[in-house]
């Protein structure tokens, strides 16, 4: 059986949260400013917020961070694309 | 069988079914990776036919992303409930968590539909056979996460309990991901156009 130590945090204030920074970032694509730093910077503030509350990584054994975090170097290929694409295809 | 790892204050377990579907979404990583980056490299290299910027709208993308942030807290509500010992509630969410997956595949084959209807179709360019793979992809995700919700809202439900919350929190963890996915796609296919 799993540790219930914790209380429950307050998912639904992550919710909120989550769908204000979906609002954030539809709303700062029609803004004059560069707009790949915010997006990453929203997606990733979302997928935290994601795996640490809603897939409690934040409260479990680390051991499931450190197995969902090993395939990540691909992730990082996938923002390096996303930096040269948008740098290269755009400029 | 469970291994057991101390940590700070508190007995912190490791469930070999929740380590399984750990490892599954390791894996699902790369499977997600790749299809997005392929994506990438792809997308803007459309020599006829619609672009991403000419086809793809916000509207529905948008409404889809708050339906599926929306359901994975319908999701966590679900499990929180059943270790609390409410075990109908648990089920009512679990049922929302569907239903709302549902209504997120049903403006996903609208928003298909308006496609196809513009001419957007998978073979019309390679934005379009990219485009339609990465989610198309995520969409069967979808469908495949709404049965096994479904399945352990109603098929087991005689078999959820505080005790046994392993059933939530593996479907729960699926979800949670296919949700993970879809903020990167939403980003990358739509807010990146």
């Amino acid at each position: 059986m799993e540790a219930k130590a914790h209380k429950h945090p307050n998912y639904v204030l992550v919710g909120v949260i989550l769908i204000l920074l979906t609002i954030l970032e539809v709303s700062v694509i029609s803004l004059p400013v560069p707009q790949l730093p915010f997006l990453l910077g929203f997606a990733v503030a979302k997928a935290l917020l994601i795996l640490m509350y809603f897939m409690h990584l934040k409260f479990d054994s680390r051991l499931y961070a450190v197995l969902f975090a090993y395939p990540w170097p691909l992730a990082l290929l996938l923002v390096g694309m996303l930096l040269w694409v948008y740098f290269g295809f755009r400029a | 069988m469970a291994s057991h790892h101390p940590a700070a204050g508190a007995e912190i377990t490791v469930d070999s079914r929740k380590l399984g579907v750990w490892v599954f979404l390791a894996s699902e990583v790369i499977f997600f990776a790749s299809l997005i980056v392929s994506y990438l490299v792809l997308h803007n290299r459309v020599t006829s036919g619609p672009t991403a910027h000419e086809a793809l709208t916000l509207t529905i993308p948008t409404i889809n992303t708050m339906i599926l942030l929306t359901s994975s807290v319908a999701m966590v509500l679900a499990l929180a409930h059943l270790r609390d010992g409410n075990r109908r509630a648990s089920i009512a969410w679990l049922l929302t968590t569907a239903w709302l997956g549902i209504c997120f595949l049903i403006l996903k084959a609208v928003e298909y539909s308006q496609h196809l209807h513009e001419g957007l179709t998978p073979s019309v360019n390679v934005f379009g056979s990219a485009y339609y793979t990465v989610t198309g992809f995520h969409a069967a995700h979808v469908a495949v996460g709404v049965i096994w919700i479904l399945s352990v809202a109603l098929g087991l439900r005689r078999r959820l309990s505080p005790q046994n919350d392993v059933l939530v929190e593996t479907v729960g963890l699926y979800w949670h991901f296919v949700d993970l996915v879809w903020v990167a796609i939403f980003m990358v296919v739509y807010l990146l156009r």
